[in-house]
């Protein structure tokens, strides 16, 4: 058992191991922004492997659901169980670096050394040493790494994504809304735990037009204070936090009563299709109405709209309505436009790892920087008594880029020789 | 004269500049001639005048900075590697063979700006947002560090040839060159490292996730991770520095790859960017 686990030690500590699992992970991702994937999470793909022989080639081999195959989640298992060795091992290698080392320790392991002879002198043995921390840099920063995967592990079993479209002033029911979802294997789906009243948009333009800001008051059924939900300022409700996305258009509260039967409440969510803003709705049977309506100018949303009523393919009706127009149909019916409001998209989740990911995210930021940003330089002073005098050896290590010290290690020694000398002469005196 | 027609105009003018700095500072390296490596310097600043204006003008006419079309961001990013390039020639005059190499690309990628379209863009709304800030200027820079590393990689190779010419005699060291490769694609593994970080933590206050799988953030990660495999295998394997300096171009090429071609070809989420 024991030599079992020493031999899986060291595998996972090969640099070969560790190799492979970098180059891994960054094939298998760039693969999955480059061929087409299934599920929402698939990126973007290159046209060409939309070519039906590479399609099914594609498919044969998973290429079409990296993320979730196996040798995938086999490289980030292993990669995890080799950051695991290694962030123990760094660190415990920079803990026992932290100390100052003994001059005679620097020169053996300088890449910088010179002597000269002094006369008689008081100076002693003494190492100056810069970015102790440095070497801590390396273990943070695969610590944070590893923070980062466990967190991406913790969001694919229990995160809970949804989304949906909600008119203005609606009320967001929790046992009803947000029917698009998609949630980790553990997760339960996402459900809000009270419903939540969305007051009036407040949308913002650019002069040309385009969208720059949207918002909306969103009160509790709770006694608790109306809050503000917007682009970019996220609303948390207990564990599910709620966005706002740039989409908008218009909702069309339609009622129709048919010739025989009874009256229909519905609400048609207009979409943005070029200029126009447009929504089909079923009304049983073969009859649909199709909506349209042109955007206004500078994208504003328009206060008519004209709705189709087709019947078995062929046009039953057509006519221009604002808010509030009621039509009697040829056939006994009526439709009538009862209000014309605006939508917003929010989405919402439920996701345990945003903690862990944002410190996961930090260590990384902290310790990639003091891995090259502080390295570790010793500079000692030794001195030998010698028949003539004393010889003084100067010495520098740098843990990182040895060569650039060059100018650093000149300095250091003027320095101890300016310094030798001065204290030569007040010898002398 | 038009707002942009002036625009236009100084982007031109400074291109000229930075070609004649440029080869003043080819006459510097190869030729030793000290005079041209000083006088360089300062075209190079002369050229940064009219590139200065030329990006102010565009800011206020548009309304926000250099980090929506391809022209913006290509013009903003080299003048960085400009301001980065006069920077190493004030402090370190003994790298300027590094300049060889960095400033074509900055010059090259200015002309390719000023060949695509102009049309200004309003803002998309999730770009009012503090980690815009970290996440474009720290891209910047690390475009600048990897550049410098590039260039490091480039004067190696020349200078390890078999038949060295003469004038890599003035390059610097070979362990010097090697230490630049790795110190530059260390610094900017730092900066990219932040863009993505600012990046995940602005799709998490905009899009209500911190990490996607969207076209541009797996070819961001994709190169992050290049960077770190070229930094492991340089350290596990202790390979040659050329062929340090080979893997470096190589991440380079990927980085152009991910940070100018991708986001032109594929569907993202951030369709707002360069397209
Ligand atoms: C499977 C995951 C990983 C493992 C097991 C791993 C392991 C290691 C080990 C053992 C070292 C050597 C430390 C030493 O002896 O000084 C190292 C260094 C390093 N790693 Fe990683 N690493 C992993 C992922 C990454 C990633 C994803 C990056 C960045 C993209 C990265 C960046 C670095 C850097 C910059 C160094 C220092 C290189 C140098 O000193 O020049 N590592 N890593």
């Amino acid at each position: 058992m024991r030599a079992l686990f020493t031999r899986l030690r060291r595998f996972l500590r090969s640099p070969r191991t560790i190799t492979v699992e970098l180059v891994g992970v960054g094939t298998l991702s760039a693969l999955t922004a480059a061929v087409p994937q299934q599920g929402s999470s698939s990126a973007g793909s290159f046209p060409v492997f939309e070519h039906p022989t590479l399609a099914r080639l594609i498919q044969l081999l998973g290429l079409d659901r990296i993320l979730h195959g196996i040798p995938f989640l086999a490289l980030l298992l292993l990669s995890m169980g080799s950051l695991l060795l290694v962030v123990v091992e760094l660190a415990r290698r920079a803990i026992r670096e932290l100390p100052v080392p003994e001059p005679e320790a620097v020169l053996r392991r300088a890449q910088f050394r010179e002597s000269f002879a002094i006369g008689e002198s008081a100076a002693k043995p003494r190492v100056e040493m810069s970015g102790r921390f440095g070497a801590l840099g390396l273990p943070v920063f695969h610590l944070g790494l590893l923070a980062l995967m466990a967190a991406g592990a913790l969001r694919a079993l229990y995160g809970a994504e949804a989304g949906d479209r909600f008119y203005e002033g609606e009320r967001i029911d929790p046992a009803t809304s947000f029917s698009q979802q998609s949630q980790g294997a553990l997760a339960r789906p996402f459900r809000l735990s009270e419903p939540l009243t969305l007051g009036s948009f407040r949308v913002e333009r650019h002069p040309k037009g385009g969208l720059s800001a949207i918002s909306t008051p969103v009160a509790p059924a709770s006694a608790g204070a109306e809050r503000r939900l917007a682009i970019n300022d996220p609303l948390r409700v207990e564990d599910a936090v709620l966005y706002v996305v740039p989409r908008i258009g218009l909702a069309a509260f339609v009622v129709f009563t048919p010739a025989q039967g009874p009256e229909r409440r519905e609400v048609a969510f207009l979409v943005p299709a070029g200029a126009h803003l447009e929504a089909d709705m079923p009304l049983g049977g073969e009859a649909a109405l199709r909506l349209s309506a042109l955007a206004g100018e500078r994208s504003l949303l328009p206060d008519s709209l004209e709705l189709r009523l087709i019947r078995g393919g062929v046009l039953a009706y057509a006519g221009v309505f604002s808010p509030g127009d009621s039509v009697a149909l040829p056939d006994g019916g009526r439709l009538a436009l009862a209000d014309l409001r605006q939508w917003i998209d929010i989405e919402a989740h439920r996701d345990p790892s945003v903690g862990l990911a944002m410190a996961g995210l930090a260590l990384v930021i902290l310790g990639i920087a003091g891995t090259f940003l502080v390295t570790r330089v010793e500079r000692a002073v030794l001195v030998e008594k010698t028949a003539q005098g004393h010889r003084v050896t100067v010495a520098l290590r740098a843990q990182r880029f040895a060569p650039l010290y060059e100018e650093a290690f000149k300095a250091f020694l003027a320095r101890v020789r300016a310094e030798m000398a001065a204290g030569a002469e007040v010898a002398d005196r | 004269m038009t707002g942009f027609a002036l625009e236009v105009t100084l982007h031109w003018l400074a291109t000229g500049l930075y070609i004649v700095a440029t080869l003043l500072l080819a006459a510097g390296a190869v030729f030793g001639k000290d005079r041209a490596r000083r006088l360089c310097r300062l075209v190079y600043l002369a050229g940064l005048m009219p590139h200065t204006a030329a990006l102010a003008l565009r800011w206020v006419e548009s309304g926000h900075g250099p980090y929506i079309l391809r022209y913006e961001v290509l013009s903003a990013n080299a003048y960085l590697a400009v301001v980065g390039l006069l920077l190493l020639l004030w402090r370190r005059p003994a790298w300027s063979a590094l300049g060889l190499f960095a400033a074509p690309v900055a010059i090259v990628a200015i002309a390719v700006g000023l060949f695509s379209n102009p049309q200004m863009r309003e803002l998309p709304p999730t770009f009012r947002s503090v980690w815009l800030i970290f996440h474009i200027s720290f891209a910047k820079v690390s475009a600048v560090s990897f550049l410098l590393s590039m260039a490091s990689s480039a004067v190696l190779l020349l200078r390890q040839r078999p038949q060295p010419s003469a004038w890599m005699e003035r390059a610097p060291a070979g362990p010097v060159l090697d230490a630049l490769v790795v110190r530059f694609a260390g610094f900017g593994l730092i900066f990219w490292t932040v863009t993505i970080a600012a990046g995940s933590v602005w799709a998490n206050q905009s899009w209500g996730r911190y990490w996607g799988w969207d076209a541009i953030e797996t070819w961001s990660f994709v190169s992050w991770l290049i960077y770190g495999a070229f930094l492991h295998a340089r350290l596990f394997f202790r390979t040659r520095p050329s062929v340090t300096a080979w893997m470096s171009i190589g991440a380079f090429s990927l980085f152009v790859l991910t940070a100018l071609v991708i986001p032109i070809v594929l569907p993202s989420i951030h369709s707002a960017y360069m397209q």
